[in-house]
């Protein structure tokens, strides 16, 4: 009896230890940073009340001319020709254009929207983005920028959540552009027709906002996942998932095939040296990678691979240690089948295909399994044998966001997570298999 | 089990016409012969361009000054031993040794930490599968996303551990930016992360093992729990533990570049640079000194060696199998 509770003690300890890093990160995830600083301790995250009545603030609108340069539109200090009612609210002394909102409860009003036309200034140069100062409720509420001028018509891709709150500069990309979303929100801008050249800043007549009130679910949801939506917006996440998923793939195609082909030579065939050339493979397995890894970047940067897929593939796809485990199970496998197939006028070729390889898939599918494990995990030589952001793969991706984003603790965590919960998925539907593979490997070692 | 090897037939018999039946024999064994070659052909091509070839190469830069660039002002020197002798006098590859050591003092800790937790899974309880899945998690996880975490947690202001050690009215070190306890930090998230994973697993296999029988006969014999550990468990369990520590110094002695890069890029101070930090330090980061990186590289691998071997003798004495 005491036995048993001291048992159940110990393992709820261990649970506890192995689990509270875990909530933690999750939990700050779930956060954003304004959240985040302010109640670094809470483990739920808040979220404000619904705001069905409010006030946003628009102040200081600027175009961003191609040479960087900033050509005030707006500074509503005087107030343009606006209804009263979205007139002049005091931030420093300064007039700042405001959008009051009602949403009603019953879904009859969803939206409310305001145009503030524009004298824009006989500049002949070509605005590339639009920016001007939000002051946001946290309300979570979704804006629509529309730009006007002669000829164009910019409307936002995406609405941008107010999940913010106080003062932040808005910038609208009139094109693609990179962006660092931490400091900025941003808002990606697509032209309703024509080709995507350059806008004449004296062309822009007038901008429109539109604001569309969310539901709670809405809220909530836009709340949770920001700090997911921007660590993905601000490094190129998809293109990462991407790179490791097919440099994993032909890593362990390859590893798995030449292993399984040269397993067999080893322990089947019979040619000269074969006895020797396998010593000699099971020593490489000792030398450790640092002594490999210059002379193989080397070799890459002559090859003229460094930065490309043959430098993350090939060199990872010849692997002694596959070779030996493989060739360990196929001596287990009865040579019985091999004769009868051989008698039969199979080639060698051919009983390696249809004798030896279906007999070995427990065996193919744990190497192929770790294979490609450690190929997804590899940080090393991709940190090395790469140098663009496009051919960085996940691991390597991830730990350059968090050399950006230092202590942005809520999008570092949301990051992490969004690189460790794919392997966590296959790994908790697929369980039984991998633990009783890495039994299996790491006892034959 | 030696097999007879098949000489490669020879035309050596002079000018005398082969017979037709010798002829056909001749080239079975010719074509047997290239057909097993070409089965070894792929993989043997890949070992020889990438690993043997780096060894080869290696070695021989271990003796060069050389920046690895192609052009001509940095043409690759002959350097002799310099690099040997320059990597001895280097305090900083010393205190990387000294750093990599200290590191490994987390090998027994994670040892004894997984024998503890396979023991505590080994009983018969219910959910036993649900806890076993749950200690595995960070073992699976990406270890990149699991220091990045640490380095989080460790946050002396806002990190979970000092809020937790707060609470138990200690004042908390600054984890990562004190020399004096980054090391630490590193141990503990090192222990951390493997704490449910692939030793623990051996350790379950291993006990698994252990006949009912023998504990039964202990417990005739009136053993306490403690001596059936001692006396039944311990020793049964020594080659997995040997199998262990071989592989864990193994690993530690070469390992380590991959948590500090990204918790600590190796400070503060060089505090959690190891050797192999060290040695990618040299050869990608700051000085791209290619030759100086190589022989640090292969005196790595001499103790690497050196110590597994000691390892060994010691094992064939002291494990029982």
């Amino acid at each position: 009896m005491m036995q048993a509770v001291l048992l159940r003690a110990a393992l709820l300890a261990c649970t506890a230890t192995m689990i509270l890093p875990l909530l933690w990160m999750v939990s700050t995830a779930l956060k954003d940073e304004h959240a985040f600083q302010n109640d670094p301790a809470g483990w739920l995250p808040t979220i404000p009340p619904q705001k069905p009545v409010g006030l946003l603030s628009i102040d200081c609108l600027r175009a961003i001319t191609e040479d960087f340069e900033d050509v005030l539109l707006e500074d509503f200090e005087q107030g343009p020709a606006l209804p009263a009612a979205n007139r002049a609210l005091a931030r420093a002394g300064a007039g700042a254009f405001a959008l009051a909102y009602d949403f009603p409860s019953d879904g009859s009003r969803p939206s409310v929207q305001a145009t503030c036309p524009l004298a824009s200034p006989a500049s002949s140069a070509r605005a590339t983005m639009i920016s001007f100062w939000l002051c946001g409720d946290g309300s979570g509420h979704r804006l629509r920028v529309t730009l006007s001028g002669e000829g164009a018509t910019y409307r936002t891709a995406d609405p941008l959540a107010i999940t913010f709150e106080g003062w932040k500069e808005v910038y609208c990309f009139l094109r693609p552009e990179q962006f660092d979303p931490l400091r900025q929100a941003i808002v990606q801008m697509h032209r309703d027709a024509g080709a995507d050249e350059p806008f004449p800043v004296a062309a822009i007549r007038g901008i429109t906002f539109e604001l569309e009130g969310v539901s709670r679910a809405g809220q909530v949801w836009s709340r949770l996942t920001y700090s997911f939506r921007t660590a993905w917006s601000s490094m190129p996440f998809g293109r990462f998932f991407l790179n490791s998923l097919f440099v994993a793939i032909a890593v362990t195609i390859g590893q798995t095939l030449t292993s399984a082909l040269a397993a067999y030579a080893f322990a089947r065939l019979e040619f000269p040296g074969r006895d020797k050339i396998f010593l000699a493979y099971l020593a490489t397995m000792m030398i450790p990678g640092a002594v490999l890894i210059v002379p193989t970047f080397l070799l890459m940067r002559w090859l003229d691979w460094f930065d490309t897929y043959w430098a993350l593939i090939v060199p990872a796809m010849f692997s002694a240690y596959g070779t030996f485990m493989l060739r360990q199970f196929f001596k287990t496998l009865p040579r019985d089948l091999e004769d009868a197939a051989r008698i039969d006028g199979c080639g060698k070729l051919r009983v390696w295909l249809h004798v030896i390889l279906p007999l070995s898939k427990p065996a193919l599918a744990t190497l192929a399994t770790f294979t490609f494990l450690g190929s997804w995990e590899a940080f090393q030589w991709p940190l090395f044998a790469t140098k663009s952001m496009h051919m960085r793969v996940l691991q390597v991706g991830l730990s350059s966001f968090q050399d950006k984003y230092d202590v942005q603790y809520n999008l570092l965590m949301a990051a992490a997570l969004i690189v460790m919960v794919p392997t966590l998925l296959v790994f908790i539907f697929n369980q039984r298999f991998f633990t009783k593979g890495i039994v299996m490997s790491g006892m034959k070692e | 089990m030696t097999t007879t090897t098949q000489q490669p037939p020879t035309l050596a018999t002079g000018r005398s016409p082969l017979q037709p039946a010798e002829r056909q024999r001749f080239w079975l064994q010719w074509t047997d012969l290239l057909s097993s070659w070409a089965f070894l052909g792929p993989n043997l091509f890949g070992v020889l361009l990438f690993v043997v070839f780096p060894v080869v190469a290696s070695f021989l830069l271990a003796f060069t000054h050389w920046s690895g660039s192609r052009a001509e002002a940095d043409a690759i020197r002959w350097a002799g031993l310099d690099n040997f002798r320059d990597l001895f006098a280097d305090r900083d590859f010393w205190h990387a040794m000294y750093n990599t050591l200290v590191l490994m003092l987390g090998i027994p800790l994670r040892l004894f930490g997984c024998l503890g937790v396979a023991l505590l899974v080994n009983q018969r309880i219910r959910e036993v599968v649900l806890y076993r899945t749950l200690f595995f998690l960070p073992t699976i996880s990406s270890a990149t996303a699991i220091f990045i975490l640490w380095q989080a947690l460790y946050n002396p202001d806002v990190g979970l551990v000092n809020r937790l050690l707060a609470g138990l009215m200690i004042q908390g070190p600054n984890w990562l930016g004190d020399p004096n306890w980054a090391k630490t930090a590193l141990i503990i998230t090192g222990v951390w992360r493997t704490l449910g994973g692939m030793t623990m697993l051996l350790y379950l296999a291993a006990l698994q093992g252990i006949s009912e029988s023998l504990y039964e006969a202990a417990d005739i014999d009136g053993a306490t729990a403690w001596k059936r550990f001692w006396h039944v468990t311990w020793p049964l369990l020594s080659p997995t533990t040997l199998f262990v520590l071989i592989m864990g110094v193994i690993g530690g002695f070469q390992g380590g570049f991959q948590q500090a890069y990204v918790m600590t890029k190796g400070g503060p101070a060089g505090s959690t640079t190891t050797i192999d930090y060290f040695i990618y330090n040299e050869a990608f980061f700051t000085s791209q000194r290619m030759g100086y990186a190589s022989a640090a590289a292969w005196v790595l691998f001499a103790i690497i060696l050196a110590v597994t071997l000691l390892q060994w003798r010691y094992g064939q004495k002291h494990v029982h199998y």
